[in-house]
C-alpha cells in the first residue's frame, strides 16, 4: 500500500505539474469575451422594464423582420444560461397539438423552448416575406385579471392577453395570420422581464380548424414552424 | 493570444489541490466536518418515519443536492443508511434504487412465496383525489401478487383520470394502465409464462373537434431467467414476444413485437465492478391511417446498450466510466399511403479519474463526449472537468474548472433554421473556508464564467440568431458566529457583474452590463424556552451600464427586511409570526451642466406583508393549520418628471387545513390534507393623479390531496 501511495503522489505531482506548465504557459485567457461591433442605425429598441414595455417591445421585433429584430425578440424571453434564473418554455393548446399531429403524424417537439422559439421567429416573419406585421395585444376578459409584482410573488407576473398578428401588403391587403389568447408568466431579474411561460389558448370562437384556415393559433404556428 | 495571470490561476487551483494531497487509503464513512455545523437543525422533524440527520454531510458525500436525497428518502420511504445500503448491494448509484425496486416488485424471481404450503397473496389498493382552484385528479391503483408454489400472478393497475377548468370550459384526460403477468416457476433462476399489457388514453377538449384516444393492448409470451456464469458474476436474460394492437388518430397498427432484454453484472473483488444493460425491442406491423384502407409494413425497432465500469472504487485511485448507444427507428403512415422513418441515435461516454483520500481531500479529473442525430439535426458534445476539495484543519479550499462545447447542426426546414451552432463554455469557481474555533466561520467565494454562442449559416436564405457572449464574474465573502444555540447570526457581501455581449452591430444596442453590490445580515436568538425571533436584513444596489446607449444606464435599489417570531406554546401547539417590509426604488441618470451624472428616482415599490401561522397537532394523526395574511403594496412612476402614486393594493389571504395520517384498521392508511382558501383583493390605480377603485375581487376554493391505502 506504501508503493501505491508515493506512486500516486508522484503521479499526482507530474500530472498537476503539467496541467500547471499548459495552463500559465499556454493558451488563451478561456475568459475573456470577443469586441462587439459599434451598433449600426436604426434597429429595434429593446426595452423590458416592465410587462406592458416588453410587449411593445415583441411587437416592434416583429415589424422589424431582420436581425435586430430576431434579437429584441429573442430577448424578451428568459435564456436559463443567462442572469436569468428561469427557462423559457412554451405550452400550446392541447386541441391544436391534437390538430397537428394527425396532420404531420409526429408528435411535436417537447419541450418547446428557446432554441425552437428562436426559430420560430425566423419561420414567422418569413411566412409571408414582402407584407409588413403588426402584432396587437388586447386584454383578455375571458381570464383573471393581471397579477405583476404582487406582495405575494414578488418579482413575479402572470398577464392574460388576446393576441392578433395582421400582415399587409397595403391599404386593401390585411390578413391574420395569428389570432389566439395567451397566459404569459413573467419574472423579473436585474432590473427587467423576461417572459418564461407562454400558456398558448385557442380563441374559442375562431376553434382549432378555423374557416379562414390562416387564422391559426400562436401555437399552432409554432408547431406549424417544425 | 492573451495572458492573464490572475484569471489562470483560477485554473491552477485544482492542481494545487492535487499538489497539496496525500493519498491515503479510502475510508467509506467519514468523521462529521465542522463544514456542515447546524446544518441538520434546519431540518423540521418528519411525519414519514425519517431521520434526516446527517443529511448534508451525506448528500455531499454522493455529489447530489440534500433537497435531491432527501427527495429520495421522502418518496420511497427509506432512511439514510438504508438507501446507501441498498446502493450498494445493489451496485447503483443511489437515484436507482427506487426504480429499481418498482421494476422488481413485477419480477417473479426476485421473490419467494412465504405462506403455508408455499402460498402467499398481496393485495394493495392506492386511491388519492387531489383537488386545486382549477384543476383535480383522481388516481386509483393496485397491485396484486398471487404465488401458489410455482404458481405466479401478479397485476398492476393505474387509473389517473384529470379534469382542467379553463374559462367555464372542462377538459378530461384519462390515462388507465394495466399489466397482468402470470406463469411458472420452473426453477428459482427461471420462468415462463404469458403477460398482457392493456393501455388506454383519451384527451377531451370542449373547442377539438380531434379528441384524442389511444387503445394499446399486447399479449406476450414472457420468459425470465438468472444465470451466474462465474464467480462474481451475474446476469439476466429476459424475453417477451407477441401480438400487438395500436390505435390511436394517426395510425391503426397490428403484428408482432419483441422486448429482448438483460443485464451482466461483472464484479472482481474490490477493484472491479461493470454493469451493462443491453435491450432489443421492436415489431413487425401491419400499419394504416385510420381512414385509409391501405396497409403497410412497418419495423419498428429501438437497441439500447449502456453500462458502468468502475475501476478501484474504494481505492485512493480510481476511475469511473459510464457509456451509452442508443438507436431508434419508428415508422408510422403518411396521408399519402407512404412509410415515414424517423431514425434517431444517442451516444455518450464519460469518465472520471478520481483521486481521493477522504470526502475532504480529493480530485476529480472528468471528460465526456456525446453525439445525436435527429430528423431535425445533430449534436455533438464535448468537456473537461476538475473538481477538487482540500482541507488542512480550520482551512478548506473548494475548486471547479469546466470546459464545454457544444456543435449542433441546425439543416434548413420550413423557412427556419439552416444554420451550424456552436456553443463554447468555461467556468471557474472557488471557495475558501476558515474556520475559528467552533464559533466563527469565514468563507471567501469567487466565480468566473464566459459562454460564447457562435452560427454558421448553411443555406443560403437562412438568417441564424446573433452571435454573443455571455460573461459572469463574481466575489463574495461571508461571517457566521454561533456564539451559542440561543444567538447565531452572520454577514454576507457580494459582488457581482454580468455582460451581454451581442458581437454584430445590428444588435449591439442592446449591449450591457449589470453591476451588482449585495450585503445581507441576519441573526436569530432564543429570547426564552419556546421562543425564538429571527431576523434577515438584506440591501442591493444593481447598475445597469449600456456601453453603446449611455442615456437607459439604470440603477436599482432594492432595501428587505424579514422578521420572524416562532412560539412553541404547547408542545401541540405552535405560532409563527413574519413580517416583510421591502423597498425597491429605481431610476436613471441625469446629465448636469457640469458634466456629472447623477441620479434620479423614476419609480419605486413599497411591499409589506403580515403572516402568521398557527397550528394545532391534537394527535400524530391529525394537524390543523390556519394561515393569515395581509399583503399591501404600492408604486410609484414618474409623469411629466414628478413622482407619482401609481397603484396601491391590498390583499387578505385566508387559508385553513386539516393534515391527516389516520390508521384505519391494521392494513389501511388515510393521508393527505384538506383545506379551504379564500382570499379578497383590491386595487387602487391612478390615472392622472385621479385613483380609480377596482371592485373587490373575492375567491373561495376547496384544495387538498387525500390518499387512501388498503393492504392485504
Amino acid at each position: 500500500m506504501a508503493a501505491l501511495i508515493r506512486i500516486t503522489q508522484r503521479a499526482l505531482a507530474l500530472g498537476m505539474l503539467t496541467l500547471a506548465l499548459l495552463a500559465v504557459g499556454g493558451c488563451r485567457n478561456p475568459f475573456t469575451p470577443a469586441d462587439p461591433e459599434p451598433p449600426a442605425a436604426g434597429g429595434v429598441t429593446e426595452d423590458f422594464r416592465t410587462p406592458a414595455k416588453l410587449l411593445d417591445t415583441i411587437t416592434a421585433a416583429l415589424a422589424d423582420k431582420g436581425q435586430s429584430g430576431a434579437s429584441a425578440y429573442i430577448n424578451a424571453f428568459a435564456d436559463s444560461t443567462q442572469a436569468s434564473e428561469k427557462a423559457f418554455y412554451a405550452f400550446h393548446w392541447p386541441a391544436a397539438i391534437d390538430a397537428w399531429r394527425a396532420v404531420s403524424l409526429r408528435d411535436p417537439p417537447q419541450p418547446w423552448d428557446l432554441t425552437l422559439e428562436r426559430a420560430f421567429y425566423q419561420y414567422l416573419v418569413g411566412y409571408r416575406p414582402t407584407a409588413s406585421y403588426t402584432l396587437t395585444w388586447n386584454d383578455d376578459p375571458t381570464s383573471e385579471s393581471d397579477e405583476i409584482d404582487l406582495p405575494s410573488a414578488p418579482n413575479l407576473a402572470v398577464i392574460h392577453r388576446r393576441y392578433t398578428l395582421y400582415t399587409s401588403t397595403s391599404e386593401t391587403d390585411i390578413a391574420v395570420i395569428a389570432i389566439g389568447y395567451a397566459d404569459l408568466y413573467l419574472y423579473k431579474a436585474n432590473g427587467r422581464w423576461f417572459i418564461y411561460r407562454w400558456q398558448d389558448r385557442i380563441d374559442p370562437d375562431i376553434g382549432v380548424n378555423p374557416t379562414d384556415p390562416e387564422q391559426l393559433s400562436m401555437g399552432a404556428r409554432r408547431l406549424e414552424s417544425t | 493570444m492573451t495572458r492573464s495571470p490572475g484569471r489562470l490561476s483560477l485554473l491552477v487551483l485544482p492542481v494545487l489541490v492535487g499538489l497539496l494531497s496525500q493519498v491515503m487509503p479510502g475510508q467509506a464513512q467519514q468523521r462529521g466536518s465542522n463544514r456542515f455545523a447546524f446544518a441538520d437543525t434546519t431540518l423540521l422533524r418528519d411525519t414519514l418515519g425519517l431521520d434526516f440527520h446527517a443529511l448534508f454531510p451525506t448528500a455531499d458525500s454522493l455529489q447530489m443536492t440534500p433537497d435531491t436525497l432527501r427527495a429520495f428518502m421522502v418518496r420511497y420511504r427509506l432512511s439514510i443508511p438504508r438507501l446507501l445500503v441498498m446502493a450498494d448491494s445493489l451496485g447503483m448509484p443511489v437515484d436507482s434504487v427506487g426504480p429499481v425496486l418498482l421494476r422488481e416488485r413485477f419480477n417473479p424471481l426476485a421473490t419467494a412465496a412465504t405462506g403455508r404450503r408455499g402460498a402467499s397473496t398481496d393485495f394493495r389498493y392506492t386511491s388519492g383525489y387531489n383537488i386545486q382552484r382549477s384543476s383535480s385528479t383522481w388516481t386509483n391503483g393496485s397491485d396484486y401478487n398471487l404465488t401458489v408454489g410455482k404458481l405466479f400472478v401478479r397485476n398492476g393497475t393505474n387509473i389517473n383520470m384529470d379534469r382542467y377548468n379553463t374559462g367555464g370550459r372542462v377538459s378530461l384526460r384519462q390515462t388507465r394502465q394495466s399489466t397482468t403477468e402470470t406463469g411458472w416457476k420452473l426453477s428459482p433462476d427461471f420462468s415462463l409464462g404469458g403477460r398482457a399489457n392493456l393501455e388506454r388514453f383519451d384527451s377531451r377538449d370542449p373547442g377539438s373537434t380531434n379528441n384524442e384516444g389511444e387503445t394499446k393492448n399486447e399479449f406476450q409470451f414472457s420468459s425470465r431467467t438468472r444465470q451466474r456464469p462465474a464467480k462474481g458474476v451475474t446476469s439476466e436474460l429476459n424475453l417477451f414476444t407477441g401480438l400487438l394492437d395500436l390505435k390511436n388518430v394517426s395510425q391503426i397498427k397490428r403484428g408482432f413485437s419483441g422486448d429482448l432484454n438483460g443485464r451482466v453484472r461483472a464484479t472482481r473483488g474490490t477493484w472491479l465492478s461493470n454493469d451493462v444493460f443491453g435491450q432489443v425491442a421492436g415489431n413487425l406491423s401491419q400499419t394504416r391511417r385510420p381512414r385509409s384502407l391501405t396497409e403497410l409494413s412497418t419495423h419498428d425497432l429501438s437497441t439500447n446498450l449502456r453500462g458502468t465500469l468502475a475501476l478501484y472504487q474504494s481505492a485512493p485511485i480510481g476511475m469511473n466510466l459510464n457509456y451509452a448507444v442508443r438507436r431508434t427507428r419508428v415508422e408510422t403512415p403518411t396521408e399519402a399511403d407512404t412509410v415515414n422513418r424517423i431514425v434517431t441515435e444517442n451516444d455518450a461516454v464519460d469518465a472520471t479519474f478520481r483521486l481521493r483520500r477522504d470526502n475532504d481531500r480529493f480530485l476529480n479529473l472528468t471528460g465526456n463526449l456525446g453525439r445525436s442525430a435527429q430528423p431535425n439535426g445533430t449534436r455533438n458534445d464535448r468537456g473537461a472537468k476538475a473538481a477538487g476539495r482540500y482541507a488542512l484543519r480550520d482551512w478548506n479550499l473548494d475548486a471547479n474548472y469546466s470546459d464545454t462545447q457544444t456543435r449542433s447542426r441546425f439543416p434548413r426546414r420550413n423557412r427556419a433554421f439552416g444554420y451550424d451552432e456552436t456553443v463554447q463554455g468555461n467556468s471557474a469557481d472557488g471557495l475558501l473556508q476558515r474556520q475559528f474555533g467552533p464559533k466563527m466561520t469565514f468563507k471567501l467565494t469567487s466565480s468566473i464564467g464566459l459562454t460564447q454562442y457562435r452560427y454558421v449559416a448553411t443555406a443560403d436564405s437562412a438568417s441564424p440568431p446573433v452571435p454573443r457572449d455571455s460573461y459572469r464574474q463574481g466575489y463574495g465573502s461571508e461571517l457566521l458566529y454561533n456564539r451559542s444555540e440561543r444567538l447565531n447570526t452572520g454577514f454576507k457581501l457580494d459582488v457581482g457583474l454580468a455582460r451581454t455581449i451581442n458581437l454584430s452591430a445590428k444588435s449591439t444596442s442592446s449591449n450591457n452590463d449589470t453591476r451588482s453590490y449585495r450585503a445581507e445580515w441576519r441573526w436569530s436568538y432564543r429570547l426564552i424556552r419556546g421562543l425564538t425571533v429571527a431576523q434577515t436584513n438584506q440591501i442591493s444596489a444593481d447598475y445597469y451600464f449600456y456601453p453603446f446607449a449611455l442615456t437607459r444606464n439604470q440603477l436599482a435599489l432594492d432595501y428587505n427586511t424579514i422578521t420572524n417570531l416562532a412560539a412553541v406554546i404547547t408542545p401541540r401547539l405552535n405560532i409563527d409570526l413574519s413580517h416583510n417590509a421591502r423597498q425597491q426604488p429605481r431610476g436613471d441618470y441625469l446629465r448636469s451642466g457640469d458634466g456629472r451624472e447623477y441620479f434620479r428616482r423614476a419609480d419605486g415599490n413599497e411591499n409589506f406583508t403580515l403572516r402568521s401561522r398557527v397550528t394545532y397537532s391534537p394527535s400524530q394523526a391529525l394537524s390543523l393549520s390556519l394561515s393569515p395574511e395581509y399583503l399591501a403594496s404600492n408604486r410609484t412612476g414618474t409623469s411629466n418628471g414628478v413622482e407619482v402614486p401609481q397603484r396601491s393594493n391590498r390583499r387578505l389571504n385566508f387559508s385553513g387545513q386539516a393534515i391527516l395520517n389516520l390508521k384505519l384498521g391494521q392494513k389501511g392508511q388515510l393521508s393527505g390534507n384538506i383545506g379551504r382558501s379564500y382570499y379578497a383583493d383590491r386595487t387602487i390605480t391612478y390615472s392622472s393623479g385621479l385613483p380609480q377603485i377596482s371592485p373587490l375581487g373575492q375567491q373561495d376554493y376547496w384544495n387538498g390531496s387525500l390518499q387512501l391505502t388498503w393492504q392485504l
